[in-house]
């Protein structure tokens, strides 16, 4: 478990900056935890707190229950090691082969040549570069720099892996592969994953929680499912929309605007096991109502499925009560729209 | 006889100027590796912060470089006469020379050092790593080709430094040129002496310049 406490950090310089504005916030082990935030809202220096790079100015991180800032000279150095990292650059040392790169923190620990061997061999298994072993950084491309990097923090065996930015580098299919060997390391060696990133298709991918950070903040927090289901704070909803677009364009709203009979324009969100329930079509024939569809889309969350569909009701009055009612029933999320 | 001066004469100098510049160069660069990356590490938000230390080695740095090289030879006189027992001679000029060589490398392979990318320094700190270690397996390695070039703008600048050297007896090619070239009106073997310089910077560029080359792709 890692926990923070109230964390805030300043930088000194002409004008103090205050990167971290008080974040209390507990990643359980195990998870996949996404901090998502633009960039300059502090992602980076709550990410290097963990691994005590950035020391807090007031405040604490807890990681099992000991606050890291007390570790210093070498248990602080023993205490880094526990803890695996990789980068948007990747920083693999382009003088050292594949091989040797991998090998380094078991260098610095001083590690026998026949063990390193084979825990290096048994990494680069696992990450899929056995081919590489001797290739130098230059010669690869990036995705296989993030696998070797990937190789390199997990060397330790950490029980906890940062992520900082590790995809934002790399093309959408790259992004994927690596994104499925990250599931891996979670689901395989139980490696709690901390990522940060500015892309929500990554957290919707692989994260099972996500925290949004603004100025310094958490605005919003929870699993993954509660934060995009239901997303509270506007630069939550605006995260989401990147990858669940469910804003109408300008000409439909105008058209809708103008229309003369009484209508209800609603947002219907179906998860899980409704999704695939034909609910519309029972709500027309059993209510006087018509219900045209303006707009639907449909995600894949955690395994479960998450739609929305924006429609117009038209109809009497006390009809479009009860249908709406109805929907309520049939477990449907319903958001009025205002046109 | 080469210009009016005999064959061996010239092979001493050549020889001269080769010990002055290459043992200059070892004991400059041994000297100024050490205090380049002393000056990275202690410099503000480097792995070994020393605000006092950076300071007072730079201040030093900077002096020493102040003075210009043919006043630094007589000026460093009496510290050569106690180090090497006397003041002229190939091996008494070699003593201004380390003087004026270290501090202009120390420079240089700060400079080198500078260029390292700053996350792979926040990459071996996130793995643990000592500052020794930082040094060894990080800083060193990345900035090796670039340390490389360094050392050979430096060993440029000491070979034309060995040339005035003979001021103090040092010898050399620069002395030959000197003393029996300018002095004796002697314009045929100034040129010869002048040419052989050209040879010799040329060779230590592109030595300096392939070694570099080689680091930085072929080997592994």
């Amino acid at each position: 478990m890692i926990e923070f406490r109230n964390v805030v950090k300043v930088y000194n310089g002409k004008e103090p900056v205050r990167a971290l504005n008080g974040i209390s916030l507990r990643i359980p082990d195990r998870t996949i935890y996404g901090i998502v935030g633009f960039s300059g809202a502090g992602k980076s220096t709550l990410l290097r707190m963990i691994n005590a790079l950035e020391k807090p100015t007031s405040g604490g991180v807890l990681v099992d229950g000991v606050d890291v800032g007390t570790y210093s000279g070498s248990a602080l150095r023993s205490y880094r090691k526990s803890i695996g990292m990789i980068f948007q650059q990747f920083n693999l040392l382009e003088s050292k082969d594949v091989f040797k790169n991998v090998a380094l923190p078991l260098l610095l620990n001083k590690t026998g040549s026949r063990q390193t061997e084979t825990r290096v061999a048994e990494l680069l298994d696992f990450v899929g570069l056995s081919d590489k072993r001797h290739a130098r950084p230059a010669e690869l491309s990036g995705g296989q720099k993030q696998r070797a990097g990937i190789a390199r923090a997990l060397s330790t065996n950490p029980s906890i892996l940062l992520c900082d930015e590790a995809t934002s580098a790399l093309d959408p299919k790259t992004t994927e592969s690596i994104l499925e060997l990250l599931q891996k390391v979670n689901s395989e060696l139980g490696v709690t994953i901390v990522m940060i990133t500015h892309q929500m298709e990554v957290v919707r991918k692989i994260c099972t929680n996500v925290a949004v950070i603004e100025q310094g903040r958490i605005v919003e927090d929870g699993t993954v499912r509660e934060v995009f289901g239901n997303p509270q704070m506007q630069i939550t909803k605006d995260f989401v929309r990147t990858i669940i677009n469910d804003s109408l364009p300008r000409s439909l709203l105008d058209r809708l605007s103008k229309y003369q009979f009484p209508q209800k324009i609603l947002r219907l969100r179906f998860e899980g096991g409704n999704a695939d329930d034909p609910v519309i079509s029972d709500t027309v024939k059993k209510f006087n109502v018509n219900i045209s569809i303006l707009f639907s889309t449909v995600t894949e969350l955690q395994n479960t499925i998450l739609g929305y569909q924006t429609v117009q009701l038209t109809g009497p009055a006390d009809e479009m009560a009860k249908a709406e009612s109805y929907l309520s029933e049939r477990n449907v999320g319903i958001q009025e729209v205002s046109v | 006889m080469i210009f009016g001066v005999s064959y061996a004469r010239i092979v001493l100098c050549v020889w001269q100027t080769l010990y002055m510049l290459g043992i200059g160069l070892i004991i400059g660069a041994a000297a100024g590796l050490p205090l380049g990356i002393l000056l990275v590490i202690t410099r503000k938000n480097g792995i070994m912060e020393n605000r006092l230390i950076h300071a007072v080695l730079s201040i030093i740095i900077n002096i020493v470089r102040s003075v210009p090289f043919i006043i630094l030879l007589v000026y460093v006189m009496p510290v050569t006469k106690v180090i090497v027992g006397t003041r002229v001679g190939s091996t008494a000029a070699i003593v201004p020379l380390v003087f004026f060589i270290t501090p202009f490398l120390s420079r240089l392979f700060e400079s080198s050092l500078l260029d390292i990318d700053g996350g792979i320094i926040e990459a071996a700190q996130s793995m643990g790593a000592t500052v020794g270690q930082t040094i060894i397996h990080f800083m060193l390695p990345e900035a090796r080709s670039s340390l490389v070039l360094a050392l050979t703008t430096g060993a440029v600048s000491l070979l034309g430094a060995t040339a005035m050297a003979g001021a103090v007896g040092g010898g050399g090619v620069g002395d030959l040129a000197l003393t029996y070239g300018y002095q004796q009106f002697n314009r045929p073997l100034m040129t010869s002496t002048v040419v052989v310089l050209i040879i010799f910077v040329q060779a230590l560029q592109t030595a300096g310049n392939s070694i570099a080359k080689k680091l930085r792709n072929g080997k592994k």
